[in-house]
């Protein structure tokens, strides 16, 4: 499969069809969890009543946020260590969708805090600062691609970069264990399985696969737009080495 | 019809508005980065044959 995918013909026949089939599933488990969320799932007094629907929206951008950077670290590492453009345009195109869903993350996180918690923001709680890192590690990798003047260059410093930031997300995961934190403990992803009931457990699950195949489907996008752009490239090239 | 609910209605709708925003404002991006790159690659392949 990653040898079908990793040769940019294929790649670009296989995402023609893929990239619209993933929207369009995307949005509809989306659409199927919002509805869920607000509508079906009965609100939960103990988590602080209606305020709780929240959850199935910030819960899985705080999923992809981190999966996204997992991502951006994953592709980086291929393109440096086997140099396929393919994995570089990737992390190219992983980094502003990322950034947008931490910035999701961020901004949902801090509203629901408000009438939980009492407050919007807390400078000294390990997780909120790990996802803001989070977020200005996406920022400074594109800012950093930017900076160069040479496609290399910028492949080569943003690969560095993306790899040594993932250091921060399983801080970012294990963050309300090792420090004392407003947030509470993890009720999903836990080693003796979820400590959630199923009626709100199925449609956040939902929720975060339809994001992640929308993630997938916007990445998938981007990848066509950085083949189109760099075959241009060569002909402009082409065309200036000409006269 | 729109849901009612009991509490915090203002921080609920607020989440949801970002909820949808956020990821329709990156499908977006996504569309016309990818529409501007093939008519710029149209546009220099046609100027090439001629």
């Amino acid at each position: 499969m990653i040898s079908i995918f990793a040769n940019p013909h294929r790649f670009m026949k296989l995402s023609r069809w893929l990239a619209p089939a993933c929207l369009v599933a995307g949005i509809l488990l989306i659409a199927w969890s919002l509805w869920q969320a607000l509508w079906v799932v009965p609100q939960d007094d103990y988590q602080g009543g209606d305020i709780m629907r929240a959850m199935f929206i910030h819960v899985p951008s705080a999923w992809l946020a981190m999966g996204s950077y997992m991502g951006l670290a994953v592709a980086s590492f291929v393109w440096f260590i086997w140099r396929h453009e393919l994995a570089d345009m990737a992390a190219k195109s992983i980094a502003p969708i990322g950034a947008g869903y931490t910035a999701m993350c961020l901004a949902t996180g801090a509203i629901w805090g408000k009438p939980t918690w009492g407050t919007w923001w807390l400078w000294d709680d390990a997780r909120m600062m790990s996802v803001l890192l989070m977020f200005f590690l996406f920022l400074g990798y594109m800012a950093l691609r930017a900076a160069m003047d040479t496609r290399q260059k910028a492949a080569r410093a943003g690969a560095i970069l993306a790899m040594v930031g993932a250091v921060n997300v399983p801080l970012i995961k294990f963050s309300v264990d090792i420090w004392a934190s407003i947030h509470q403990s993890a009720s999903v992803i836990r080693m003796d399985g979820p400590a959630m009931p199923a009626i709100y457990l199925t449609p956040l699950l939902i929720g975060a696969l339809g994001h992640l195949i929308f993630f997938a489907a916007l990445t998938l996008t981007l990848m066509r737009a950085e083949v189109w752009q760099r075959r241009g490239d060569v002909i402009m090239a082409r065309k200036l080495a000409g006269g | 019809m729109l849901p009612q609910f009991e509490t915090n209605a203002a921080f609920i709708w607020a989440i949801v508005i970002i909820g949808i925003t956020v990821p329709a404002l990156l499908g977006i991006y996504a569309g016309l980065k990818a529409r501007m790159a093939k008519r710029r690659l149209e546009r220099l392949q046609a100027s090439e044959t001629r």
